[in-house]
């Protein structure tokens, strides 16, 4: 196998744009001016913040029927809808306007941790295995329809983030727990922008580097007054979306103004493999190769939750198995999906690949570097069921927001118009088509781009395998999108 | 439908005897649903209900 140089995403050439010619969200007006503001991020985090509190609120003391909660409705009908669009047009910028981060610095500013996070776990595993707790608990707990649930995982999300960066240093928090800011790392690859350097010369005369130490006090150079990239990105180092919460720290503390929110190809830096800072290479962390693959499986697997045959898959393997409780069951549906299913079918691909077209290099080293290639496959997935659910749900927030006014007595909106729901099935069902598509077409792209490097002399058949794999999960991503939904809080005997 | 988002489905009930009420709705999807009934009396407080009704099977 063959490796990219050093950081080629820095080139013109490989990221697709001119360096200079490239769109900054930071020179638009209006919308730059407010992000280049040093308090905008507490400014965007606030009313989010307020948002978080009331859903707390409702979630614990409103109505107990889902569909009438503020808590359940903004959680799974907007939130994750809103996420995954902004992540398809724009970037990262839920993890720009998270809440938790708004009161975890509020705490900073009392608690100074020194502790280091240890360096056994500064990796990815805890946040992916948290990440399946989350998709599990989900299935298990039927938290789509448990506002008083649902509440309390914000409330949890708030408690965790304090507790961890209350103790340690850095964003520990973002870097190696939080479930939510794994989903954004890994789906913000597929990402048209991306915060960097702006004209990589720059940066080779640098000699401060408070895009990563913090812009010092002059007069007193120990005292940052403007803290850099929490998350140990070097800017002129760093190399995509991964790990980066658009936090525009490094955008502020650059006293060369050369950091902005350039645009790119979307999913270009799968394509490569550079040493990124405080990454490293794709292809050598597999503990991120497993979280693509978490992110590409679960997003079946979420799905599959919530259509028919479900039902009677887990009747039948509780029968077969003689099970009659749920856990067990839904357990190893998702030890087969996200462990079994994977290591089969990239397994298989890998040795195909390595065995038909020659490739230099061990099945199990490929299987990590071309579990990347399946990201813009399960974003695509994550897209459709997301957006199926905020369509079809785009007007409820009228009258839930309705009903919980008048429930303090307040009339000004009117009695709750719960007749307003959202675009019909029909005319969502083909722009889900078009996003399962348009994930495969570029899951197909990064493939070939690295079967092009792999095998030099027979590129179609290192690329043949991966892209088979695509075509079949995608074909379980249709199929899986075109089932009759069904919801139900219990799996097993109705 | 338990799950928000989903759409409703209304329906009013019709009086088939002296007391007894009778409604058709038609559940659009298969899941948990959730009967709210709402009850308007002449010259009293509405009565509100509700009843869960698990597992609706596909059609």
């Amino acid at each position: 196998m063959t490796t990219s140089p050093n950081n080629p995403l820095t080139s013109s050439e490989d990221s697709g744009f001119d360096e200079a010619a490239r769109f900054d969200l930071l020179t638009v007006p209006l919308v730059g001016r407010l992000l280049l503001w040093r308090h905008s991020r507490t400014l965007l985090q606030f009313p989010v913040l307020l948002l978080s509190l009331v859903m707390i609120l409702h979630g614990l003391f409103g109505p107990s029927i889902s569909p009438k909660n503020l808590a359940t409705v903004l959680s799974w009908v907007y939130f994750r809808g809103a996420l995954i669009v902004t992540l398809l047009c724009a970037g990262n910028f839920f993890c720009l306007v998270c809440p938790f981060m708004l009161v975890r610095n509020g705490m900073r500013r009392f608690v100074h941790p020194r502790v280091a996070w240890p360096r056994a776990l500064r990796n990815k595993w805890v946040s992916m295995l948290l990440f399946i707790l989350i998709l599990f608990s989900y299935e298990r707990f039927a938290l789509w329809s448990s506002p008083w649930w649902t509440a309390w995982l914000i409330v949890a999300y708030f408690v965790a983030a304090l507790a961890i960066d209350g103790v340690f240093k850095h964003a520990t928090f973002c870097k190696y727990i939080c479930p939510i800011g794994q989903f954004n790392f890994i789906a913000a690859t597929v990402s048209p922008l991306e915060v960097r350097v702006r004209l990589t010369s720059v940066c080779t005369s640098c000699t401060t580097n408070d895009c990563i130490r913090g812009r010092r006090d002059p007069a007193n150079d120990p005292v940052v007054v403007q803290r850099g990239c929490e998350l140990a990105l070097f800017q002129p180092a760093k190399a995509g979306n991964m790990d980066c919460t658009f936090c525009l720290d490094c955008v502020h503390a650059c006293p060369h103004d050369n950091v902005g929110v350039l645009s790119r190809l979307p999913a270009s830096e799968l394509m490569v493999d550079p040493t990124r800072s405080g990454i490293g290479r794709f292809s050598r962390r597999k503990d991120i190769a497993a979280l693509a693959v978490t992110f590409t499986f679960g997003a079946l697997l979420n799905a599959f939750g919530m259509v028919s045959p479900t039902y009677v898959l887990e009747n039948w393997l509780g029968r077969i198995l003689h099970l009659n409780s749920d856990g067990p069951v839904l357990s190893m549906l998702f030890v087969i999906f996200l462990v079994v299913e994977p290591l089969v079918l990239l397994g298989i691909a890998a040795w195909i690949s390595q065995r038909w077209a020659g490739v230099n290099s061990r099945v199990f080293p490929l299987m990590v570097r071309y579990a990347y290639a399946l990201v813009p496959l399960g974003f695509g997935m994550w897209l459709a069921h997301y957006c199926f659910h905020f369509f079809t749900g785009l007007y409820t927030i009228i009258p839930v927001t309705q009903s919980a006014l008048a429930s303090i007595g307040t009339s000004l909106f009117g009695t709750p118009r719960w007749t307003w729901t959202g675009l019909p099935t029909p005319i969502v069902q083909p722009l889900e088509v078009g996003f399962l598509l348009l994930g495969l077409a570029g899951s197909l792209l990064v493939a070939y781009r690295l079967a092009l490097e792999d095998s030099q002399d027979h590129p179609l058949r290192a690329f043949a395998p991966w892209a088979a794999v695509c075509l079949l999960l995608w074909a379980a991503s249709v199929w899986l999108m075109q089932q009759p939904m069904e919801m139900r809080a219990t799996f097993m005997n109705g | 439908m338990a799950h928000p988002g989903m759409s409703p489905t209304f329906a009013n009930a019709h009086e088939i005897a002296p007391g007894r009420y009778q409604a058709h709705i038609t559940f659009s999807m298969a899941g948990d649903w959730v009967l709210l009934i709402h009850v308007n009396i002449p010259d009293r407080q509405p009565v509100y209900a509700q009843i869960d009704v698990k597992a609706v099977q596909p059609q």
